[in-house]
């Protein structure tokens, strides 16, 4: 790789500079204050961006310290070639990293390369820039180099897995975290806890076995608790029984005296029984069999009150014999009879239609009236329609002349007006006329003249309109001269009018008078209301007398005049002394009666015949009631006479005599009954009871052995005694036990908590195992990566060793010294029989010993494509005799390899240079 | 007439190896709910007799809850009669906490107790046992007297050896030609079933749920159908567990990410077709590339909504190359060979060593 120039935009305290550089060496001698640095470190910056550019601090932060004073363009450019292609570079900075531009050209074409990219300076010289500046790139006062991963993975040639050594050292540190991590011996370390804790487990399980052999103990003594308080209990059921064998003594008479208490009681209960039995003779009857008998006397004694209900008493036998004559010639019937009072109802009926077809009093008054004044000989109905034309006639003339009346009212309000039209002069049509004239005289003499016919329009309409206004005023006014004198018409009407109203009075007059001598019209009665009234009494007085003839002719009389008469028969059938013929006639005398005393008269003889209807109706129930009376007396006593028959067969077969009252006979055997069953039942009972007992008292006596531990001389008190002791002894044996059972509970709490501490404590252990094959493992894994590094390191160690020995031989001052290259690329120089640091030398000596190195790190790294090397005065340290030297070295160097040289002193330049 | 044996239920067991607190609250209501099934079961079919041989419960100290609802099911059956034979784990307080031992439910005591069942006309059936802890069987079983023409049935807990003498073996030996129809056994977690002698069987039914991994596949209890006229025994595995576990390996030999991981997984679960409600752990296993790497956090989470508990195990090894790096010019390279230099490290350890390296090269978990 070789520089070939450089442009500065800006850059620190250049603009606008270039540079070029030839192969071989480039010396750059200026004064102090050049920028010999700032150039270097454009260089630098140019392949591989600023350093520090976290730093605050304005010299420590790169981009901020070469931030161009003058402002402008933060950048430049520089041509260089690698693999024998030409490129540029071209670079701005902003304030930040991401305001940077980068842009590399093929210098060639001119055109875009993406051969590199930001990365320019790792990717052509394959190290970061760390380790371009401890090789290539000699700053100022840091001749001192180490190597570092870059450097060996670039002089291993390992460019694809410079992964591994580059992470080497994290690697270790991860290691070495790890393996603090798991300690055993740390005391954060985990396998040392894990290790504290497990110790603390073990411990504490120690009393894993006491607790057992106490939890043992405890279920032993827990069983023998139980075992004691079984013992108890039985005793004091031993002696529970001995008690109660003694008691029984003395209970056993109290049985036999309770067994002779229910055997006398038995025995009463028997008597008892006995004794009622003879009541029914030995022979007690049967409960249902009395409940029949009881019904059937209850059934007797009402019968027997139904015998005596439908006795017939001697007034209803009267009653039944004056009934019964009414029917001896004619048997009634229901149904007649009905029928007959349907016919009084229909007659009355009829009768009640009929009136309403009579006249009134008021009706008969009128018809009276209006006889006389509509008779034949009064009245004429074409006499009174003729009138009644004249009438109408009259009232025509009466309307027309109103009509006439009103034409001559206007007639003369147009009287006045024309007697004031004409009083007009004719000399009121002459302004008019001459105004037309005028009009017509210019219009002819526009014409004449030839004027412009706007003038002869404006002459020539009004002249026009003006003479036509004129002639029609003239006509008007000589028509109405012609007319006939209007006064003279009204005149004419007037006179025409007081005719005609003479006229019209007298045809009324004429036909008041007439109509007043017929009698027809009232006084002061209008002829228009008297004619319309006249129609109507008209033909009132036709409908009052059509119904006054009908009333002769209506056909329901005859239908009442049958049915009165067969209505008296009908009574007189049964009711002979209230049969009249005379009545007869009288009713249907009475039919046509218009008056009220009639009317009256024939109500009551529906009171009469209503009576009539009610006796007959009353004789025949009388006569149906006793009757049915009669048969029910018969039957009753037939069954009464059954049932009691009936009833004195139950009694024989009881074999009871029959009393008189049966009934009452049969409610005491009834009770009876029942006491002796209860006292039956009692008996059974009382039996019962003492079999039982006496079963009982067998059983106990086949049980009655004595029980174990009986003693004579034991008494019940001795026993009892005993019992108490066993009690409080029982109830200290449950205390004890229930405490027993809390600590054994309690044990076995722990027990179960141990057991889980087991469990927890093979986990711990299996956990620990597992760290601890893993600290194993890191640890091997750490030795083995220490070892492999170390090896590896040495297999190229070994060029770097020649090369700098080669480069020491260069530098006749270091070549006097023997120095050694350890695998870590730390240089000692064997002094006074020791290796020692380069660190103990000259500053000059250590910055020699760093520039050998570093171009043995070069030669080792770049076996092909070289690098440039720049050198920013790396012999400020130096005096003259070593600045020859390493000018020398410089110009030897510069044979391989392209050097930029910078300097401020002539003297470490040398002529040569 | 049919009985049910049933052994190892460890009711009121925490069941908290793998589950969380509320999960393994849920578990241990579903051991007592299962107990209870089973009870229900045997009224259902008409069990009579139903046979607990040892650990009923698992800790010494037995909650209320476990101890009362343990209780109830007994007297509220009280046409089906317990014979509870106490176990190692039986240390407890259900017994002894007792006020009234009911009357269904029987107990043995440290010299044999013998029960006969059966109606008339028909066989008995003897069931015997002892509550001895003793070391020496052999002692114990001589005191053992059947009748031949009964129908006989032992409870023993423990676990069976062919002769050792030490407590809690049970030495089959020792109860051959002894006229046992039937060995009750408890103690062992897995269904099994052998021949004892020429006349007998011996069973372990298993515990009725599986409470670890280590208790895989299918959990329940036996039935035991006796015909009384013939005297013949015959017994069917009723499988009952509410859940299973199941342990899976998934070989990863092919898998270098997480991703290639999840999905063998994926594909050996679903040819299992293994049901949501059952428990999972899958183990990772085969030999697998020293660069391959993978999250067994992130695919746990995978998995962990598909089951009712799923987690995961990485039982793999790592598979070395070791020509491959023979040439290796690099530090990895020279660390390889170095490693397999070393003879003081064993193959695995060596594996293990170039896997921690390369990772830790990598930039990655190690």
């Amino acid at each position: 790789m070789k520089l070939l120039s450089a442009h500065i935009e800006n850059f620190g305290k250049f603009s606008n500079r270039n540079f070029d550089f030839n192969d071989g060496l480039n010396v750059f001698c200026e004064e102090n204050g050049w920028g010999k640095s700032t150039l270097s470190a454009f260089l630098k910056v140019m392949f591989y961006g600023f350093d520090n550019e976290r730093a605050r601090d304005e010299f420590e932060n790169e981009r901020k310290r070469y931030k161009p004073w003058q402002g402008g363009v933060y950048g430049g450019s520089i041509r260089f070639k690698v693999n024998e292609k030409v490129y540029r570079l071209n670079r701005t900075f902003g304030t930040k990293e991401s305001e940077d531009e980068f842009l590399l050209l093929d210098a060639t074409t001119g055109l875009a390369s993406n051969d590199f990219t930001g990365n320019i300076g790792e990717e052509i010289f394959s190290i970061d820039a760390a380790s371009f500046k401890k090789t290539v790139f000699l700053s100022q006062n840091d001749c001192a180099t180490v190597t570092t991963d870059s450097i060996n993975a670039k002089m291993g040639n390992l460019n694809d897995v410079a992964d591994d050594l580059n992470c080497y050292e994290e690697v270790m540190k991860r290691f070495k975290n790890e393996l603090n991590a798991l300690s055993p011996t740390r005391a954060t370390g985990e396998i040392k806890k894990l290790q504290d804790e497990i110790d603390g487990l073990e411990k504490k399980l120690q009393a894993k076995s006491v607790i057992e052999n106490q939890l043992e103990e405890q279920m032993k003594k827990n069983e023998s608790y139980r075992e004691q308080i079984g013992s108890i209990k039985k005793e004091s059921e031993r002696y529970r029984k001995i008690q109660l064998y003694i008691s029984e003594d003395s209970v056993r008479t109290v049985k036999e005296k309770t067994l002779n208490q229910l055997i006398s009681k038995e025995t009463e209960r028997r008597e008892e029984c006995e004794k009622m039995k003879e009541f029914f003779g030995g022979n007690v009857p049967e409960a249902n069999a009395l409940k029949d008998a009881f019904a059937e006397a209850e059934e007797l004694r009402s019968k027997e009150e139904a015998v005596r209900l439908t006795s017939l008493s001697e007034q209803e036998l009267a009653d039944e014999a004056e009934a019964k004559k009414m029917f001896e010639d004619s048997k009634f019937s229901e149904t007649a009879h009905k029928e007959k009072m349907e016919q009084i109802d229909r007659f009355f009926a009829t009768r009640n239609q009929y009136e309403k077809t009579l006249l009134s009093k008021e009706e008969r008054d009128k018809l009276d009236d209006y006889s006389v004044k509509y008779s034949e000989t009064n009245f004429r109905t074409t006499e009174i329609e003729e009138l009644e034309k004249v009438w109408q006639e009259a009232e025509t003339r009466r309307n027309s002349l109103m009509a006439r009346k009103e034409a001559h009212a206007i007639l003369e309000n147009e009287e006045r007006q024309v007697q004031k039209t004409s009083q007009v002069s004719p000399v009121i049509f002459i302004i008019p006329l001459v105004f037309a004239l005028i009009a017509s005289g210019c219009l002819i003499y526009f014409y004449v003249m030839n004027f412009a016919k706007i003038y002869l329009y404006c002459s020539g309409i009004p002249a026009a309109v003006l003479m036509i206004v004129t002639l029609l005023m003239l006509r008007h006014w000589y028509k109405r001269k012609k007319e006939k004198p209007i006064f003279l018409q009204s005149e004419e009407m007037k006179t025409q009018i007081v005719e005609e109203e003479h006229t019209i009075a007298a045809m009324e007059n004429n036909i008041v008078m007439r109509l007043a001598t017929k009698g027809l019209i009232q006084e002061g009665e209008e002829l228009s209301k008297c004619f319309w009234r006249i129609k109507t009494e008209y033909d009132e007085f036709g409908e009052l007398k059509r119904r006054r003839d009908n009333m002769k002719v209506d056909t329901n009389i005859e239908k009442m005049q049958k049915d009165a008469t067969e209505l008296e028969e009908y009574i007189a059938k049964y009711l002979k002394d209230k049969y009249s013929e005379k009545d007869l006639q009288a009713v249907i005398g009475r039919l046509f009666a218009q008056n009220e005393e009639d009317v009256a008269l024939l109500d009551g003889r529906r009171a009469i015949w209503m009576d009539a209807m009610d006796q007959i109706e009353e004789a025949a129930k009388i006569c149906a009631l006793y009757s049915d009376k009669r048969v029910k007396h018969e039957t009753s006593l037939k069954e009464k006479d059954e049932l009691k028959k009936k009833l004195h067969e139950l009694f024989e077969k009881m074999g009871v005599v029959p009393a008189e009252d049966m009934m009452e006979q049969i409610k005491n055997l009834q009770v009876e009954l029942q006491s002796y069953m209860t006292a039956s039942e009692e008996y059974e009972i009382a039996k019962k009871e003492r079999e039982e007992y006496e079963k009982v008292m067998k059983a106990d006596e086949q049980n009655d052995t004595k029980p174990e531990g009986y003693e004579e001389g034991i008494t019940a008190e001795f026993c009892e005694r005993k019992m108490e002791a066993c009690k409080e002894r029982l109830e200290d044996v449950t205390d004890n036990l229930t405490a027993l059972r809390n600590m054994i509970l309690y044990a076995q709490e722990q027990l179960d908590e141990l057991s889980l501490e087991e469990a927890n404590l093979s986990e711990l252990k299996a956990k620990k195992a597992d760290l601890q094959k893993r600290f194993r493992m890191v640890q091997m894994t750490k030795t083995h990566l220490e070892n492999a590094k170390t090896a590896f390191t040495a297999n190229y160690i070994g060029p770097v060793s020649a090369a700098f020995e080669k480069y020491a031989g260069k530098l006749d001052t270091v070549g006097t010294y023997e120095i050694a290259l350890d695998a870590d690329s730390n240089v000692t120089i064997q002094e006074a029989g020791m290796p020692r640091k380069t660190q103990a030398f000259s500053s000059g000596l250590q910055d020699l010993f760093g520039i050998c190195l570093r171009m043995a790190f070069i030669e080792a790294m770049y076996k092909e494509e070289k690098p440039m090397i720049v050198f920013d005065d790396p012999f400020a340290n130096l005096d003259e005799k070593k600045i020859s030297g390493g000018l020398e070295f410089l110009r030897e160097l510069s044979k391989e390899y392209q050097v930029i040289y910078f300097t401020c002193h002539k003297d470490r330049v040398g002529e040569k240079a | 007439m049919k009985l049910i044996h049933c052994a190892d239920l460890h009711l009121d067991s925490k069941m908290n190896t793998h589950l969380s607190p509320q999960k393994a609250k849920e578990r241990k209501t579903e051991l007592l709910h299962t107990f209870a099934r089973m009870v229900d079961y045997a009224k259902d079919e008409n069990v009579k007799d139903i046979l607990i041989a040892g650990d009923l419960f698992d800790t010494r100290k037995v909650s209320a809850t476990a101890s009362n609802m343990v209780l109830d099911v007994i007297q509220k059956n009280e046409n089906i009669t317990f014979y509870y034979l106490r176990g190692n784990h039986d240390q407890n307080s259900f017994i002894g906490g007792m006020e009234e031992i009911p009357s269904n439910l029987k107990l043995f005591e440290e010299d044999w107790t013998y029960y006969r069942i059966g109606g008339e006309g028909d066989k008995k059936v003897c069931i015997a046992a002892t509550e001895a802890k003793v070391e020496d069987m052999e002692l114990v079983c001589r005191k053992l007297s059947l009748e031949p023409e009964e129908i006989n049935i032992v409870l023993m807990h423990g676990q069976e050896a062919a002769s050792n003498k030490a407590e809690g073996v049970i030495p089959l030996k020792e109860f051959r030609n002894k006229n046992i129809d039937y060995l009750a056994l408890g103690h062992v977690h897995f269904y099994k079933k052998a021949e004892l002698d020429a006349r007998g069987i011996y069973c372990y039914p298993g515990c009725l749920e599986g409470r670890g991994f280590d208790e895989c596949g299918e959990h329940g209890f036996v039935v035991v159908d006796i015909d009384t006229e013939s005297g013949k025994v015959n017994t069917n595995f009723i499988s009952f567990a509410s859940r299973k576990l199941y342990e899976v390996e998934v070989d990863v030999k092919d898998c270098m990410s997480t991703l290639d991981v999840e999905d063998k997984v994926r594909e050996v679960l679903e040819q299992k077709a293994i049901l949501h409600k059952h428990l999972v752990r899958v183990l990772l296993c085969g030999e697998r590339d020293c660069e391959s790497e993978w999250n067994l956090t992130f695919l746990e989470k995978q998995f962990e909504e598909d089951y009712y508990f799923f987690c995961m195990k990485d039982k793999s090894t790592l598979k070395v190359d070791y020509e491959s790096f023979a040439n290796d010019v690099s530090l990895k390279g020279e660390f390889v060979r170095k490693v397999m230099q070393d003879e003081t490290l064993s193959e695995e350890e060596k594996a293990m060593v170039v896997r921690c390296g390369i990772c830790a090269l990598k930039g990655e978990e190690f």
